[in-house]
């Protein structure tokens, strides 16, 4: 289980990274051709909820693991 | 308590990198979803209860008698179309007027490529004008990209949700446009909606140009718009862009232009890579690539028939 959590932990960061900076590109995109829908399309309505509750998880952790120190 | 390692720069660099590759990896994925492999849309709404026999609309000395199908560079004309193309070249800008009468609503139809609504199906506008035999075709509001959008074509309902400003197209010939919070799907479909785009802007309010647009796409742009005079009297304007000849036209300055021509309304359609017209099977706009982008939809004039 610990090990489970570790991997977590440590796989989180980059999840995390890597949709933002998605995010990002779509937002930057999104602003010279709103037509192409990049932001307005249920893919990446579907990728805004994983990176909400990927830093939902981690923001517990953090916060949980900085009271424990 | 143990001393903790530091790892090299190099290292981290390399995380950071690999981090990279699978973002990109990531955009490739994203983009074979969301406009690159084909999904047919077969949400079934049904049609617009429309009457058998559209109204004839009347322009005397317009159209050619016994069905003489008469045809050049910049012309068409049969026994229900009368359409004259003008090319236009003033402050840096090229476009192209065609200019439209009809008899019959039913020869200003509309197509999708393949036969098909759907997301990433999509052709040429030449290609899919010549798969509907269609004597001039413009590019249409490109509506197989998005997940929302009004959807009617040719009377038959695909869609129903709104997303931006909408033009419609009605069955007794009259063109409206509708900023968003206005449309109501429901009244455009009992009003006997015949085409229904959702792209836009608006250009026009009242026959006046409108001059703040609140959009991303408002600078100079290549340009597919359709104005509107009368019932069977309409106007589609291609304006060639991103090029040495022709940087394309602004929003406002397309705006002016219709109100210049005289419309009552005007709407614009999908641009940028997509505008292309065409006429008699040839591209006769300056598309900003060669043939234009491939596109899901095209607006066309079907040679006419008394039976339409």
């Amino acid at each position: 289980m610990k090990r489970l959590l570790r991997f977590f932990d440590r796989l989180l960061p980059h999840i995390t990274l890597i949709l933002s900076l998605m995010l990002v590109t779509f937002f930057v995109i999104d602003r010279f051709n709103e037509a192409m829908a990049f932001l307005n399309n249920d893919i990446t309505k579907f990728l805004v909820l994983i990176l909400s509750l990927i830093c939902l998880v981690g923001s517990v952790c953090r916060i949980v693991s900085r009271h424990k120190k | 308590m143990p001393a903790r390692k530091i790892k090299s720069p190099f290292r981290l660099a390399l995380v950071f990198l690999l981090d990279l590759a699978l973002f990109g990896a990531a955009l490739v994925v994203f983009a074979l979803f969301h406009h690159v492999l084909p999904r047919v849309i077969s949400e079934n709404y049904g049609s617009v209860p429309l009457d058998a026999a559209p109204q004839d609309f009347s322009f005397p000395g317009k159209f050619t008698e016994n069905g003489e199908v008469l045809c050049g560079e910049d012309f068409y004309r049969d026994g229900g179309i009368d359409l004259q193309v003008t090319t236009v070249e003033e402050n840096g800008v090229v476009y192209h007027l065609a200019e439209l009468y009809v008899r019959n609503i039913r020869t200003l139809q509309t197509a999708f490529a393949g036969g098909s609504f759907g997301k990433g199906i999509a052709d040429s506008v030449l290609s899919i004008a010549e798969e509907n035999g269609a004597v001039f075709a413009v590019s249409g509001d490109y509506c197989g990209i998005r997940d929302r959008s009004v959807v009617v074509r040719n009377g038959v309902i695909y869609r129903k949700n709104k997303a931006h400003q909408i033009g419609a197209l009605y069955y007794d010939g009259t063109f409206r446009t509708y900023p968003y919070a206005v449309f109501q799907i429901d009244a455009a479909i009992a009003g006997g909606a015949w085409q229904i785009w959702d792209f836009g802007p608006e250009l026009l309010r009242d026959g006046k140009a409108i001059t703040e647009f609140d959009t991303g796409i408002s600078g100079p742009n290549p340009r597919m718009a359709l104005g509107y005079y009368e019932p069977g009297h309409y106007v589609f304007v291609a304006v060639d862009g991103r090029q040495e000849a022709s940087r394309g036209m602004t929003l406002v300055e397309l705006a002016a232009l219709f109100e210049s021509l005289g419309c009552q309304s005007a709407y614009n359609l999908d641009g940028g890579h997509s505008a292309v017209m065409v006429l008699n099977g040839k591209i006769i706009s300056s598309p900003s690539t060669p043939g234009g982008r491939e596109i899901s939809d095209i607006i066309y004039l079907a040679p006419y028939q008394e039976d339409l």
